[in-house]
């Protein structure tokens, strides 16, 4: 049985192609579904599709500027997608593909480091 | 990082994954992160995810957000799977592999209560964290059992006219090994109490996690931890751990902060009257009172 | 070495369950099934089985810690009636739409209102599309040795759908009958341990796979289809196979979905299920000797109903007109009959007696009764009422 990992509706039904996948896996037809019944296993490497950039939920990323920044981690702590991680130096930084644009890192943020930015005009 | 965080620091790996369909600003998401984080992701399965878990986690084939792999139950029916799951995998020789389950306000208090019970008093070596935010929020924002005094929902148009039901202090009736109240707005109070619950001593566990929920409570996404604090500054959630017979606050406010700033950052409030706010006023004298009551009746020395 | 001995029915099912070797039950107690829990306790008390045994606070409860501990990779069981199964019922859909098998004991007995105690079929028939499959047992000897070929059944990779072993209340649960006890090695080597295959678990450890989120019509309808073609094309082929090898290795054949007696040449058909088969074939004996050509049909799997067995069963017997005697309280198994037979070519006549309710004896008399009344319809050529009650008490003096 082949893993089905996460897709999104709208390239189950057509073709794409993406390089950077680590388990891309497109089911074909329907009997590469989990013969067994439904289930289903966890995703083990990236997930596929869904990039919030795609929808318009994402209209301003976190822009972090490493002069206030004081390495507290609060950023860290409250990004519910996780999408904020520790660098080497101690500073903080995110990766933005998947931002959703709440906002709440930079309102935590007690030194002013984080800020919203318009992403798309 | 400052030294309050310094135990978040400690699993660097991510187990909930960033595509899911959880709303900006949402408390959950926050919740359920750091809850995969605290059980360390390895040898470790969900019995069950709740209303909110199915939502955040994604319709098929795009589902299971989470790298732990996850059953799904019906609502208000963890209590006897986890049972269930706890034995065989005893039976399979895997008796240190964590069986722990997400659950919501409705499916813990009010469907599932009886069964949570019943588990307790069987006392598999489980643990649950139940998502509070206030209502059935996946079905649309009804009202539910843990829904605050005087709190807007889609069935008490004119704010809700009875107090909540605290289900830590039902559950210190059966004395559970380990209960707890927590907030994401201290999040490192919070992720004790999850490393406590996900213990095996302290099994088995239940914890109930103050959650805002943006659509049902109607704040800005970005206040999402702020109106959690206030909460707690303010004393409608009280912070509190019952461990194995002493029962003490773990958050100290010295002093309130007034009930207005709280109720005037939440859509939910905006009803609210001078004479509503006194009986939350009043609600939250009284609560104070009972917990300490509490303490009183749980020390372990009366002098 | 077998044994010989002498058990209630459900003796036989705490029995049989032992002899599968289960590995977790989950237990809540209910008249009449209540003595297979009991028997379960006392033989994990006294060393004989290594069980989990989780005793919870109700019937939904219970058959959610049978879900949960066969999700996680071993054998499970439970037991239960009447009232148990309709508590049951959200978690029942779950377990077989999850394909996750397991066997449930089933004594039948009557839902309420009115409050009855007895048997009929109501229970497991208001369970007829929850996706399970469902045996009828006719005696207890039967008992024991299905709950056997059920696990077998059920673990099979081309089925994997949970099972009900039906026997009725009080009629087989609390009847002392003449049991062989099969020997535990050679059932050891009949039914092996139940390894759910590769795929159902993850990584090393092997904790069990999710179960998938929701859904929407394009997945639904093909994992519907999975299952459909499990419960009607599989089973119907496996319970067939399991039942010759079990006549092999042990001596005693059910026949499979189907069993007859004396139909080739039979101009009335009885068809029944459950105990009241055992009574159909003692008055089958007696018309012939009367002369009298009768035969019986027992159906012993309910779900999936064998349809394709039953049509093959009537082209080869020339009877004209079929007698169901239905054990349901709104004529379910008269509407499968026909259904069942409804695009043969040369269909019999049905006619159905909702007979037995919650209990009601029904005598040899009755059937001979009910087959004179079939050999008036074979001579009328036609059916007035196709489904009546049989043996109401009279309204006047």
């Amino acid at each position: 049985m082949k893993a089905v990992i996460c897709k999104t509706w709208e390239e189950l039904t057509k073709e794409v192609k993406r390089e950077n996948w680590e388990h891309s896996y497109r089911p074909e037809t329907w009997e590469d579904l989990c013969q067994v019944g439904p289930r289903s296993y966890p995703c083990m490497g990236e997930p596929a599709g869904s990039d919030a950039a795609d929808f318009t939920m994402q209209e301003f990323v976190p822009v972090f500027n490493k002069e206030l920044c004081t390495k507290c981690g609060t950023c860290y702590v409250f990004c519910h997608l996780g999408l904020i991680y520790e660098e080497e130096d101690g500073y903080f930084n995110s990766r933005t593909d998947y931002c959703r644009s709440c906002g709440v890192c930079a309102y935590e943020c007690k030194s002013g480091a984080i800020e919203m930015v318009r992403k798309y005009k | 990082m400052i030294e309050k965080y310094k135990e978040l620091f400690e699993c660097k790996e991510e187990f909930l994954l960033p595509s899911g369909r959880a709303c900006p600003g949402c408390g959950g998401g926050i919740m359920t992160r750091l809850w995969t984080k605290a059980t360390g992701g390895k040898n470790v399965v969900f019995g069950g995810i709740g209303s909110c878990g199915t939502s955040t986690t994604g319709m098929f084939p795009i589902g299971n957000m989470t790298r732990i792999p996850a059953i799904a139950a019906l609502l208000g029916s963890n209590g006897p799977t986890l049972s269930g799951m706890r034995e065989a995998l005893n039976i399979r020789g895997m008796q240190d592999a964590t069986v722990m389950a997400l659950d919501g306000d409705g499916g813990a208090a009010d469907i599932g209560f009886g069964a949570y019970s019943a588990m307790v008093e069987r006392g598999h070596k489980v643990a649950v964290c139940v998502n509070d935010n206030e209502g059935y929020s996946a079905t649309g924002g009804q009202r539910s059992g843990l829904t605050s005094l005087k709190a807007w929902t889609r069935t008490t148009h004119k704010g809700k006219d009875r107090p909540p039901k605290h289900l830590p202090f039902l559950l210190m009736a059966q004395d559970i090994p380990y209960t707890a109240t927590a907030n994401i707005g201290y999040p490192d109070d919070m992720y004790r109490k999850m490393k406590k619950a996900l213990d095996q001593k302290n099994q088995p566990s239940l914890i109930q996690v103050l959650c805002p929920c943006i659509p049902n409570w109607k704040y800005e996404p970005r206040k999402v931890v702020e109106v959690s604090r206030l909460a707690t500054e303010t004393g409608m959630y009280p912070l509190y751990e019952y461990e194995k017979g002493s029962f003490r606050r773990t958050v100290f406010i010295k002093k309130k902060k007034p009930l207005q700033e709280y109720l005037k950052l939440q859509g939910r409030f905006d009803h609210v009257t001078e004479e509503d706010i006194k009986e939350m006023q009043a609600y939250i004298d009284a609560l104070d009172r009972k917990i300490d009551g509490y303490i009183r009746m749980y020390s372990v020395e009366i002098f | 070495m077998e044994e010989i001995s002498y058990m209630r029915g459900n003796q036989a099912a705490g029995l049989g369950a032992k002899l599968a070797r289960i590995e977790v039950m989950g237990a809540y107690p209910i008249p009449p099934s209540s003595e297979v829990m009991e028997q379960i306790r006392t033989y994990i008390d006294k060393g004989e089985l290594k069980c989990g045994y989780v005793e919870t606070e109700g019937e939904k409860s219970s058959h959610l810690v049978t879900y949960g501990a066969a999700i996680s990779g071993v054998r499970a069981f439970n037991a239960t009636s009447g009232q148990g199964i309709a508590y049951m019922m959200e978690g029942l859909h779950l377990q077989s739409g999850t394909r996750v098998p397991a066997v449930i004991a089933v004594a039948n007995r009557t839902l309420f209102a009115p409050h009855g105690m007895h048997p009929d079929h109501q229970d497991t028939v208001s369970a007829r599309d929850t996706g399970w499959i469902q045996f009828h047992c006719e005696s207890v000897q039967e008992i024991l040795d299905t709950i056997i070929q059920a696990f077998k059944v059920a673990e099979h990779e081309e089925v994997m759908l949970p099972a009900f072993v039906c026997y009725d209340g009080y009629y087989l649960s609390h009847s002392l009958e003449k049991v062989t006890i099969p020997d535990q090695k050679e059932v050891d080597d009949f039914l092996p341990m139940y390894h759910p295959g590769e795929n159902s678990y993850v990584g090393p450890n092997g904790l069990p796979m999710s179960t998938a989120g929701p859904m929407y019509d394009p997945w639904m309808t093909e994992f519907r289809y999975i299952a459909y073609m499990a419960l009607n094309q599989n089973a119907k082929r496996v319970i067939n196979e399991v039942d010759d090898e079990f006549g092999k290795k042990f001596g005693r054949k059910y026949g499979g979905l189907i069993d007859s007696y004396l139909t080739e040449d039979a101009e009335v058909l009885l068809v029944t299920t459950g105990s009241n088969t055992a009574t159909a074939r003692f008055t089958t004996d007696i018309m012939r000797r009367n002369g009298k050509k009768i035969g019986v049909i027992k159906i012993r799997v309910f779900r999936p109903y064998p349809r394709e067995a039953l049509c093959e069963l009537l082209e080869k017997s020339k009877a004209r007109v079929i007698i169901v005697l239905d054990r349901s309280p709104f004529g379910a198994y008269t509407d499968e009959a026909m259904a069942a037979l409804y695009n043969l070519k040369d269909k019999p006549l049905v006619k159905g007696f909702i007979c037995g309710q919650c209990g009601r004896d029904i005598t040899p008399y009755n059937m001979i009764d009910m087959a004179t009344q079939g050999f008036d319809i074979a001579r009328k050529g036609y059916v007035d009422q196709p489904v009546e009650f049989y043996f109401l008490r009279k309204k006047e003096g």
